[in-house]
């Protein structure tokens, strides 16, 4: 079997943590999924911080990324980590609910993989998670580095 | 009025230059004027003055010849001689003085042969004169020839002519004086009666004139100011502006014009116009009080201050609500539409994984909950695109409605599906319109048109225009279940729908979008329809680029 690779969920609405989840899970990628609140703990994540301290190196195969979040929104992150030498080519997908033309574009200029609205039909909400994390965890295939 | 020549010759020395003349050459002479009034004679005869015009019969007799001369000089004559009825030669020429005849010099009671004593003898016996002393005057009148007679008369014509001439000059100098005297008059009035301030400086700085309106101007008396130097009557002038323009006319002769603000001794505050120029007195100073013009300049600069704060604040205002307005629908996306997606996700999973557990009444709920959290998504969906247009700038460009057309047509065709549509669509004209926004009129016109024939066998939709004066009408004309008229204003608004939520569906926002469109676009919208006939929808654009 080949191995899992990490999928980092950045969302702070539980309900569509569990509802990403649930779509993940049907291509058994539900336990790959690190799940952190906000913005301030996806950057401690990647950078081994507060209660990812300890956690095993490496880094995810792509970060779902919502907007609309407490302390730091997904655009700052997105910001953040694009100024980041190290997490430059990370794989960034946004999954939100905005569909708003400033924050498109924004999120483009920065570098963003790819932009996805959740869509309010729950089926298509599953179809498109469930695409989406076949995809940049299964099929997409990166640089080596570090 | 014409000045007579005659009373403009000093006659007083007319008669001694006369008086001289008789005694240096013995020529007696007189001046006559033209109704033949002595005005001044010299050296006259005894025979004359004594005899002739002393007895009223030969007095008589001189008038006459008096007369005869005065005429002949009437005539033109230059010099007539004329033995008078007493027996005396008479000489006149006239005096004309720059072409005007105005009198004439007589002279004469000489002889120019030897008296005939006989006819004297005769004058004596018949008017009693004393003989013994009539002849002894006799002797003493002279005999002259013509010649002398002409050369003196010259001489004396000349001497004439200049006196009057100096008479004439003198008049002519009077004349200029009282021109002079009337223009410097009429001068001193206009400035003194002027509304503008007038004053003149000398060139030692001592006020010269002030007017009535610049001793207004200066707020006080003219008589403090007169004579004395300007710098000593405004003390601290001399660091300021007026300053320094004046003396830049006084030295260099150069003319200013510019507005300035004054301050007054007692506190008090005026704004002048000035106009300095150089006259050859010193400078000359024309003032024009402007304090209520600058009054209301200042008012206006204020207003304008305040209304372009105002209009700063409102537009702060504005901006501001138009963020908060962005805040709003951005909320309205994220937060109202991710309940939905939950409602949505947890009612699926329920139905899907606990399907066996459920009564059919709790599927049926279920079902309900889903149809009633997806039409409010595409309520919040059409709310929040109604929102985007209203913020959303037009940029027209140049619009190929064909094409637009075809792309909305394509667009559309999964909701066409498994219906049978007699589409009728005409060429339509190009418009310069925002693609996007047009695109979005078209689409929710043609999904109305699908929607409401779709009860029809057969739908008949047709698409056109029309030209209207400088705009082009489009229309979409359906044969669908249409509305009443009696609603027809309705049918704009936002959430205003003329059918059920059970007949169809629909958020009644899409014809409130059309609108708020074409209104963008300088267009109008209207509708036509009947119930269970159909239903046309018609919206103008201007042809033009610049409407």
């Amino acid at each position: 079997m080949i191995e899992l690779k990490t999928i980092l969920l950045v969302e702070d609405n539980p309900q569509d943590v569990e509802l990403t989840l649930e779509a993940l899970s049907e291509h058994n990628l539900a336990n790959n999924v690190i799940a952190v609140n906000d913005g301030v703990e996806a950057l401690e994540y990647l950078n081994y911080e507060g209660r990812f301290k300890d956690r095993k190196k490496g880094k995810p195969a792509v970060m779902l990324l919502d907007i609309k979040m407490p302390r730091m929104d997904g655009i700052e992150v997105l910001e953040a980590i694009r100024a980041d030498e190290r997490f430059k080519m990370l794989p960034v997908v946004m999954l939100t609910s905005s569909r708003e033309e400033p924050d498109l574009k924004r999120c483009y200029e920065l570098g963003v993989n790819a932009y996805v609205v959740k869509p309010v039909n729950f089926s298509d909400f599953l179809d498109a998670v469930k695409q989406i994390g076949f995809f940049w965890a299964m099929l997409n295939e990166q640089p080596q580095t570090e | 009025m014409k000045t007579n020549i005659l009373d403009l010759i000093d006659f007083k020395k007319v008669d001694s230059l006369l008086e001289g003349f008789n005694k240096s050459t013995g020529f007696v002479t007189a001046i006559l004027d033209l109704d033949g009034n002595v005005i001044s004679k010299s050296g006259w005869r005894m025979i004359c003055t004594e005899f002739h015009r002393i007895h009223p019969e030969t007095s008589k007799r001189c008038t006459i010849s008096d007369t005869v001369l005065a005429n002949k000089m009437a005539e033109g004559e230059k010099y007539h001689f004329y033995q008078c009825l007493n027996g005396l030669v008479d000489v006149a020429v006239p005096i004309v003085i720059r072409g005007e005849h105005v009198a004439n010099l007589f002279s004469g009671q000489f002889f120019f042969e030897a008296p005939n004593i006989t006819f004297f003898k005769k004058q004596t016996k018949e008017f009693g004169f004393d003989e013994a002393s009539y002849l002894d005057v006799l002797g003493k009148v002279p005999v002259v020839s013509k010649e002398e007679v002409k050369v003196a008369m010259d001489f004396l014509l000349e001497m004439t002519q200049l006196i009057s001439d100096l008479a004439y000059q003198r008049a002519d100098q009077e004349q200029l004086n009282k021109t002079l005297r009337e223009r410097e008059e009429r001068f001193q009035s206009t400035l003194s009666n002027m509304i503008e301030g007038c004053q003149i400086i000398g060139f030692d700085w001592r006020y010269i004139f002030i007017n009535a309106s610049a001793e207004k101007h200066n707020r006080r008396p003219n008589k403090e100011l007169i004579g004395n130097r300007y710098m000593d009557m405004w003390s601290g002038i001399e660091n300021t502006k007026v300053f320094n323009l004046i003396k830049d006319c006084i030295d260099n002769r150069r003319a200013h014009h510019f507005e300035n603000e004054f301050a007054f001794p007692g506190g008090s505050t005026g704004w002048f116009d000035l106009s300095i120029q150089p006259v050859p007195e010193g400078v000359f100073i024309l003032s024009i009080d402007i304090s209520e013009r600058k009054k209301a300049e200042d008012i206006i600069i204020k207003l304008n201050e305040e209304l372009e704060e105002k209009v700063k604040q409102r537009t702060a205002q504005l901006e501001a609500s138009n963020k908060e307005l962005e805040a709003f629908s951005y909320s309205v996306s994220h937060d109202l539409r991710a309940p939905l997606r939950h409602i949505n996700g947890y009612v699926d999973l329920l139905s899907e994984r606990y399907n066996e557990l459920l009564p059919e009444k709790a599927q049926h709920y279920l079902n309900t909950i889903t149809n009633a959290s997806k039409q409010m998504g595409a309520l919040i969906d059409d709310l929040l695109q109604f929102s985007r247009t209203g913020r959303k700038e037009v940029h027209k460009e140049k619009t190929d409605m064909n094409n637009l057309l075809n792309e909305v047509l394509e667009a559309i065709k999964p909701d066409t599906i498994n219906r049978k549509i007699n589409w009728d669509i005409q060429s339509l004209p190009n418009v310069y319109a925002d693609y996007a926004l047009l695109k979005q009129v078209w689409i929710n016109l043609l999904d109305n048109a699908v929607k409401y024939t779709r009860n029809k066998k057969t739908a008949e939709i047709s698409i056109g225009y029309y030209e209207e004066n400088k705009y082009y009408v489009f229309y979409v004309r359906d044969n669908g279940v249409g509305f009443n008229m009696k609603y027809a204003h309705k049918l704009f608004g936002v959430f205003q729908r003329l059918h059920s939520q059970t007949e169809f569906e629909g958020t009644g926002i899409g014809l409130a979008n059309v609108q708020r469109i074409v209104h963008k676009h300088n267009g109008q919208v209207r509708a036509e329809a009947e119930p269970d006939k159909g239903a046309a929808f018609y919206f103008s654009l201007p042809k033009n680029k610049e409407n």
